[in-house]
């Protein structure tokens, strides 16, 4: 297991110069320029060659690559070419908040989408189980801008219930500032809670109609100690892997619902950065973005071995 | 079973107990709108992105400005009528010959450290713009507006290395400031009045220049508390401010780029003013208490087009003249901007003592432009070949592209509309890379000089912002000489004149300048909004004088 662990890590490294390399490329290929968005619609050429010059703009592609190649060896990430600070402090908050919004959004999507496809499993054909797949076909069919726009204008708008944007209010408490999660997070939610919800139903039902469940039910065992004990344990791999995805999945697709409700997270940063050409932020959250990839993915398939003592890694 | 359901139910109930309760409406001749009692007078203030930068000297963009102008002061301001008035220098003295600028600052005014406002600040302040050096040994960059220094003596030769002193700037005691140009520029007190011109104390940018960006240390009415990066900046009260008793206790800047989003939140009663969403003007009008709640005015924002003079069809003014006769802005107006644009018939906008009120710009005429491109060797579009209009990702803009791309098809014109993100539309359109594209500009102060000399003065074509290329000898000759002219009428008499050349010219496809329509909550009390504001950003209001009056 160590072995493969190491094995596993150490793969990261060609991932990471690969995903580098073609990111420097492409953003180097894209027209714009980051000194002229840096200098606005007032720009002057002797001005302009001074910051070119101290940002390194003027020094050869290749050279600029090894230079962000050396410090991310250091773990520096260099400073952004729009805002003049490092990479690491900018990203690592921001980071940070959405990894919160995530991890939040996947709780939710975890805990209601498991017990609705649990229930739909155990009474297929009901009305419930109709009614848990219509609410997750239209979960992943709903866009999520859409359905963030409706939740402010009903829970924010209309009913003054949640704040609409924003990670925290000034002079609130801890729990005002936690109501502004939950709009964001159950939006974000949306769409694993419905995949979450499709896969527990249909990988239930698969294992319910297993000769063991029948033992159990033989036995006289209670329908939760069935259902959780016996029946959930052994429908959890799919599940498992596509809880796995959807995190690194949320992790990086977070930016519309960061962008539709203020949400000061990585995604969102990306997202202008591009727009700005600020290439060390984009460099930057890519790489954030790979390794967390990665890392997720790692988490998941220890989880394997934990839930599944059968699967072994060398 | 019956538990998984029970835990439900739990789970809903919980999500419902933590929402507050509806608020109790409001009384309906006080507010349409929710307000959430909040014990200090605080003023949240919507932001749409987080601001780059809060060193003065680094402003390229509205959004820092906006969050500046609170923490600092310049020698000069702009009243909310846009006249000049006093800030840091309580009077000033220009000589004769128009050379010499003599500031006498203000003894009571103090930063927010404490310390006394002196020359020695406004020295070093107005040095470190120029001081390239400094910048590099700081490992900062210099400022990007270090340019609109340049007409002050021996200014360009310091920023660029080749002088040891800077013999432009002077401060004999502590309450005198003097500044030598190298030649007359009468706009030089207007300059004076942008963000990057703010006075900072020394010592505490030497302390450390470039955390100076994110802590920053005025003098203005409100002092710099925290940054939260991309959701909110906190400023709060000056207690101690010299000009006037600052009535709000704190700001919050809120970040949220949705406009949408931004509007939700006005509703909701969590911000204090907010910009009107594209497509919301009419529902907005519909309702008789979110209409009441309307304020704004025509601001120096122009929204036209550029054709590029110097490549064909465009280098024939009958032809960019009759693009001129063929749009029909009024509909845009009307029917896209749902009423937010005033018809523009200028090339300097209205709001300034400056202001053509006499021309008629290009009125809609189908026929006039249809004469127009038979006399410029093209009868009906014939023989012109299909045009690209180059826009931004605005819908606003797209909406308004197929509104012109239809004018235009009327006389016989077909246009190609094609949309850039800012970045490569900036880098395209500096090159002369576009032939006929989107042309925004805000003015950095109401002088004619920072629309006819900077936009179309033809040494400035290309990046300096003559992005057009227009090239008019008698023209340019008019614009130089109003730069030099102190005398206010005479200095209207040539723009004019100018003005006039350019209207017969038509460099530009003249469309509208945007009106700053802004929702503001009807307890905010003391809000003039300026025509040099954009909204939300409202960057040249002042909010000292605001107060609530619930």
């Amino acid at each position: 297991m160590a072995y493969y662990l190491l094995k596993r890590i150490l793969s990261v490294i060609p991932v990471l110069l690969g995903i580098t390399i073609i990111t420097f490329t492409a953003i180097h290929l894209a027209p714009g320029d980051p000194i002229r968005v840096r200098m606005g619609q007032r720009y002057d050429p002797i001005i302009a060659d001074q910051l070119r010059s101290e940002l390194g703009l003027d020094k050869p592609l290749v050279v600029q690559y090894f230079i962000f190649l050396k410090d991310l060896a250091r773990g520096d990430l260099g400073f952004s070419y729009i805002k003049g600070q490092p990479v690491t402090q900018l990203l690592g908050d921001k980071f940070g908040n959405t990894l919160y919004l995530s991890f939040s959004a996947m709780v939710i999507a975890i805990v209601i989408g498991m017990l609705a496809g649990i229930l739909a499993a155990i009474r297929p054909q009901s009305f419930v189980d109709y009614l848990v797949m219509i609410i997750a076909v239209a979960g992943v069919s709903i866009p999520v801008f859409w359905l963030g726009l409706m939740l402010q204008l009903v829970f924010g708008s209309y009913l003054h219930w949640l704040p609409v944007s924003g990670m925290s209010e000034y002079g609130a408490t801890i729990w005002e500032n936690f109501k502004h999660l939950i709009l964001p997070a159950v939006t974000l939610a949306s769409v694993p809670m419905a995949i979450i919800a499709r896969i527990t139903r249909s990988s239930m039902l698969e294992v319910m109609g297993q000769d063991y469940i029948r033992t159990a039910r033989a036995k006289g065992l209670g329908t939760r100690a069935i259902i959780f004990r016996h029946a959930l344990k052994n429908a959890l791999i799919p599940i498992i892997t596509v809880i796995g995805n959807m995190f690194a999945l949320l992790l990086t697709g977070a930016v519309l619902t960061e962008t539709v409700f203020s949400w000061p997270g990585l995604g969102r940063a990306m997202v202008d950065a591009i727009g700005q050409r600020d290439f060390p932020i984009i460099l930057g959250s890519v790489t954030l973005f790979a390794v967390t990839f990665v890392a997720v993915n790692l988490l998941v398939d220890i989880v394997y071995a934990w839930v599944d003592p059968r699967i072994r890694y060398t | 079973m019956k538990r998984i359901a029970v835990y439900i139910a739990i789970s809903v109930c919980l999500v419902s107990i933590s929402c507050n309760p509806a608020k109790p409406p409001e009384s309906e001749d006080e507010s349409p709108l929710p307000t959430k009692p909040l014990l200090e007078a605080v003023y949240r203030f919507p932001l749409p992105a987080d601001p780059p930068t809060l060193d003065p000297m680094h402003i390229t963009d509205t959004v820092s400005d906006t969050v500046v102008r609170r923490i600092f002061n310049g020698l000069v301001r702009f009243s909310p009528d846009l006249e000049i008035v006093p800030d840091l220098a309580e009077n000033w003295v220009i000589s004769k010959d128009g050379l010499k600028y003599k500031f006498f600052i203000r003894k009571d005014a103090k930063f927010h450290n404490g310390r006394e406002v002196t020359a020695d600040d406004v020295l070093y302040s107005f040095r470190r713009i120029l001081d390239s050096k400094a910048a590099r040994e700081a490992r900062d960059v210099p400022s990007e507006r270090a340019q609109m220094l340049f007409p002050v003596k021996g200014a360009r030769a310091f920023f660029e290395g080749n002088a040891e002193s800077l013999e432009g700037f002077e401060a004999p005691d502590e309450n005198t400031f003097i500044i030598h140009l190298e030649q007359q520029y009468a706009p030089f007190l207007a300059v004076l009045c942008m963000s990057n011109f703010a006075i900072v104390p020394h010592e505490v940018v030497e302390q450390d220049w470039k955390g100076f960006a994110q802590k920053p240390v005025g003098s203005g009415p409100f002092v710099f508390d925290k940054w939260d990066h991309d959701n909110q900046i906190v400023l709060k009260a000056n207690r101690a401010y010299w000009d006037t008793e600052v009535k709000l206790d704190v700001i919050v800047f809120k970040v949220i780029p949705d406009e949408n989003t931004r509007y939700q939140a006005f509703l909701g009663g969590d911000l204090e003013h907010t910009d009107i969403p594209f497509g919301k003007m009419t529902e907005i009008n519909a309702d008789p208490k979110l209409d009441a709640l309307v304020r704004g005015v025509t601001a120096m924002d122009m929204y036209c087009y550029g054709f590029n003079c110097e490549k064909p069809p465009f280098d024939d003014k009958r032809v960019r003249l009759a693009f001129n006769h063929a749009v029909d802005k009024e509909s845009i107006i009307r029917n896209i901007l749902e009423g937010r644009g005033a018809l523009q018939k200028t090339y300097f906008p209205p709001g300034s003592f400056y202001f053509n009120e006499e021309s008629e710009g290009y009125p809609y005429n189908p026929d006039k432009a249809r004469a127009y491109l038979d006399n410029a060797g093209y009868p009906g579009g014939e023989g012109l070949p299909e045009i690209t209009l180059n826009i931004d990702q605005q819908q606003l803009s797209v909406q308004m592209a197929a509104q012109v791309q239809e004018d235009l098809r009327q006389v016989g014109v077909k246009i190609r509309i094609e949309q850039n993100d800012w970045a490569t539309f900036l880098d395209r359109v500096y090159a002369g890379e576009l032939l006929f594209h989107q042309n925004t500009w805000l003015a950095d102060y109401p002088d004619p000089d920072n629309w006819l000399y900077v936009l179309l003065e033809s040494t400035q074509a290309g990046d300096p912002g003559n992005i057009t290329r227009f090239s008019h000898p008698q023209f340019d000759e008019l614009v130089r000489k109003g730069r030099t002219t102190v005398d206010r009428e005479e200095r209207s008499r040539l723009y004019h004149k100018a003005e006039d050349i350019a209207l017969a010219a038509a460099p530009w496809l003249l469309l509208y300048w945007r009106k700053n329509l802004t929702l503001v909550q009807p307890y905010v009390m003391g809000l003039s909004i300026t025509a040099m504001d954009r909204t939300p950003h409202l960057n040249n209001t002042p909010l000292e004088k605001v107060y609530f009056k619930r």
